[in-house]
């Protein structure tokens, strides 16, 4: 199943309680500290759970995850 | 029945972290009441009166020392009463106030023996606050001072989590203070510090209602205002001017969300019952995803 840029917002405001105002899909969470390794790693679990996979440690990389767009990529290209 | 004596003082009491310094300070700025920093005087009365059970049930103490040589508790209690107030009574005095106020940050820990030392003689002002911003604020406190109160050293030994044991000890205390005001309604106020941040004038206009006094509005930026400690206190709340609510719901940022699940599990029938959002309780904390959280962890760590 894929993602969507606004399943992530949803589940990082709603459910991680983050503020991402003003924040675009093309903007840094992880590397800017937006979005702490605590919560990272609830949206890692979120999107196995939601996409139906398992993401290895060696996909988790700021190319596949730092940002909103990245990581829609990245689930479109491993959807099931 | 006898009338209760009119309080010539007031205690708060509260688990630590839950605001007790913030409404110290409110109190302070009002011309009746003389709330200083911590003294520890009912904490050290209270260590002083409190004894060792032996296993045969016999308490070993001063209490039951002095009993030997003739001294009823009663009068022992009274003594030590006068004692630990008349410091109190001098200070209000030189500041020219009617009523003297105890607040020391553990004090709820000993809630039945300051209750049973100060008597009808003060009114008990019990502060409640969401257990799981207690706990984050607990961390920090304990990450600057660089040591765990003893009163908070039972609960660290129960358990290797710390945030396990702060919601313990949170759990202990405010249960204790919430059952003891709700029981005593005539001598005790429960004061939320949510509410206390959400409307400061109408929780302020209750609590000096409740000790006879009354507020006036301009005390809350006279109290902000003063920078002046007076003695021990808390850092945090001189940081700001201005009574802020951004430290409320700040275990939904501070702790993942299996933390706050495990921790609910410790806190939620109080957390309920003072009409706190209780964390969802669902955890993921299977031994596989326990593993993949870990390596996905430790994967995060890599690209700091």
């Amino acid at each position: 199943m894929t993602v969507t840029s606004t399943d992530l917002r949803s589940y990082i405001t709603g459910t991680l309680n983050f503020d991402l105002p003003g924040v675009t899909d093309a903007d840094p969470l992880f590397s800017s500290g937006l979005v702490d390794s605590f919560a990272m790693i609830d949206l890692i679990m979120f999107l196995e759970t939601k996409g139906g996979l398992r993401i290895p440690p060696a996909d988790i990389t700021l190319d596949n995850f730092d940002t909103l767009d990245r990581i829609v990529a990245f689930m479109a290209r491993n959807a099931r | 029945m006898p009338a209760r004596p009119q309080p010539e003082g007031i205690v708060v009491l509260g688990c630590p972290r839950s605001g007790t310094t913030l409404l110290r300070r409110l109190l302070d700025a009002h011309p009746a009441i003389a709330a200083p920093g911590e003294t520890y005087l009912l904490t050290a009365a209270a260590r002083f009166l409190e004894g060792e059970t032996m296993v045969d049930g016999l308490e070993v103490g001063v209490v039951n020392g002095l009993g030997f040589l003739g001294f009823p508790p009663d009068e022992v209690i009274i003594r030590l009463r006068d004692f630990a107030f008349a410091f109190r009574r001098e200070h209000a005095a030189r500041e020219g106030k009617r009523l003297w106020l105890e607040k020391t940050a553990v004090d709820a820990f000993h809630l039945e023996t300051i209750t049973r030392l100060c008597g009808d003689h003060v009114h008990y002002l019990c502060v409640a606050r969401h257990g799981l911003d207690v706990v984050c604020s607990m961390q920090d406190w304990v990450a600057k001072s660089q040591a765990y109160p003893s009163e908070l050293h039972r609960f660290i030994r129960e358990t290797p989590r710390p945030f396990e044991a702060f919601a313990r000890a949170w759990v202990e205390a405010t249960a204790a203070i919430v059952a003891f005001a709700e029981s005593n309604p005539d001598r005790a106020t429960l004061v939320r510090y949510e509410d206390l941040v959400a409307d400061p004038d109408a929780t302020m206009a209750r609590v000096l209602a409740d000790v006879g006094e009354t507020f006036d509005p301009a005390a809350i930026g006279r109290a902000l205002a003063n920078r002046d400690a007076k003695g021990f206190s808390d850092w945090k709340t001189f940081a700001s001017a201005a009574i802020e609510g951004a430290s409320i719901g700040r275990y939904k940022r501070h702790l993942s969300a299996d933390t706050a699940s495990g921790l609910a599990g410790i806190t939620g029938p109080l957390l309920e019952h003072l009409g706190y959002e209780v964390p969802n309780m669902t955890s993921t904390r299977d031994a596989e995803a326990l593993r993949r959280r870990y390596l996905a962890g430790l994967a995060l760590q890599g690209l700091r």
